[in-house]
C-alpha cells in the first residue's frame, strides 16, 4: 500500500563496497537467479527453492485451492523477484568505481529494492547452510573471504544498515 | 476460572446442533498468519507489514512479536481471496504466509 522512503526526502543513500563484496552479491544473485526461474530446482537447493515459494495452505485438503494459487501467482511472484535480483546487478555494475571498490547511490525505491533482493539472497543462502534461531550473531569483516557463513552475516548486516534507514 | 461461578454453570446442559449445509461455515473469515523463520530479520518484518497493510509502528511491532515469540501471528483476515491475495504479496516479499480459515 505504501513505498518506501527515506525520512528526509531529498536525502540519497550512499553504499560503498569493495569488489570482493561486490563480487560476492552478483555471484549470488545469479545462483538465487537460477533457484527461482528454473523448472525444476538445482539440486541442493530443494529447501531454499520451498522457503522462497512457501505454500499458501497448509491443510493437505486444500491442495486444489494450493494448487490454484500456485498457479495464479507463481510466475508473477517469479518475474518480480528475478526482477529485483537483475536490479541488483546491473546497479553494481552501474556504480561509480573507487579505488578496490563501488560506490552505489540509492534513492528510497532503489533502497527498498535492494532490501528486497538481499532478503531473497539471504533465504537461499540460510536454508543452504542451515540457519537456526539460536545461533550467535557475527558479521564477517570481509565477506568473499569467510565462505557462506561470513557472506549470509555480512548480507545481514548490509540488510539491517538498509532498513535502518527507510521508513514507510 | 472464576472461582466465585455458580455451581449451576458446571452442570452438563443438552446442546442442540446448528442445522448445517454439510458443515461448510461460511460465516467463518480467512486468517492469514505469518510463521516464524529464523531468516527474516525483526526490523524487515515489521517494515513490511507497515507496507502491505497500513499498519502504525506499534502495531506491526507487536505481530512481529508475536510472531517471534508465539511462533506465528494472524495479521489479517478476510475472504479468501483477499486472504489469497495478502499471502501473495507477503510470499513477494519473503515472508512465510499461509491461510486458512479462523478456528
Amino acid at each position: 500500500m505504501s513505498d518506501y522512503r527515506f525520512e528526509d526526502p531529498d536525502t540519497e543513500l550512499a553504499l560503498g563496497l569493495r569488489d570482493a563484496e561486490a563480487a560476492a552479491i552478483s555471484d549470488l544473485a545469479r545462483s538465487v537467479r537460477i533457484v527461482l526461474d528454473a523448472p525444476l530446482p538445482p539440486a541442493g537447493d530443494e529447501a531454499a527453492r520451498d522457503r522462497l515459494f512457501p505454500r499458501a495452505y497448509l491443510d493437505p485438503t486444500e491442495d486444489a485451492a494450493e494448487l490454484a494459487f500456485q498457479a495464479a501467482v507463481h510466475a508473477d511472484l517469479a518475474a518480480g523477484r528475478i526482477a529485483a535480483l537483475d536490479g541488483l546487478v546491473a546497479d553494481l555494475e552501474a556504480g561509480e568505481r573507487v579505488r578496490g571498490g563501488v560506490r552505489i547511490v540509492l534513492d528510497a525505491e532503489r533502497a527498498g529494492r535492494w532490501v528486497g533482493a538481499i532478503n531473497d539472497l539471504r533465504l537461499t543462502l540460510g536454508t543452504r547452510i542451515g540457519v537456526a534461531d539460536d545461533e550467535p550473531e557475527y558479521v564477517g569483516r570481509v565477506a568473499a573471504d569467510a565462505g557462506d557463513v561470513g557472506l549470509y552475516h555480512w548480507l545481514t548486516g548490509l540488510q539491517e544498515g538498509l532498513i535502518s534507514h527507510l521508513i514507510v | 476460572m472464576n472461582p466465585a461461578a455458580p455451581r449451576a454453570a458446571m452442570l452438563p446442559v443438552e446442546i442442540t446442533e446448528p442445522i448445517t449445509d454439510g458443515g461448510v461455515d461460511t460465516d467463518r473469515p480467512w486468517n492469514v498468519v505469518v510463521w516464524n523463520d529464523p531468516v527474516n530479520l525483526m526490523s524487515y518484518v515489521v517494515l513490511v507489514f507497515r507496507k502491505l497493510f497500513g499498519y502504525t509502528e506499534e502495531h506491526a511491532t507487536r505481530l512481529m512479536l508475536e510472531v517471534h515469540h508465539e511462533g506465528r501471528s494472524v495479521v489479517a483476515s478476510g475472504t479468501r481471496e483477499q486472504a489469497e491475495h495478502h499471502v501473495a504479496r507477503l510470499h513477494a516479499h519473503g515472508l512465510w504466509a499461509t491461510t486458512q480459515r479462523d478456528s
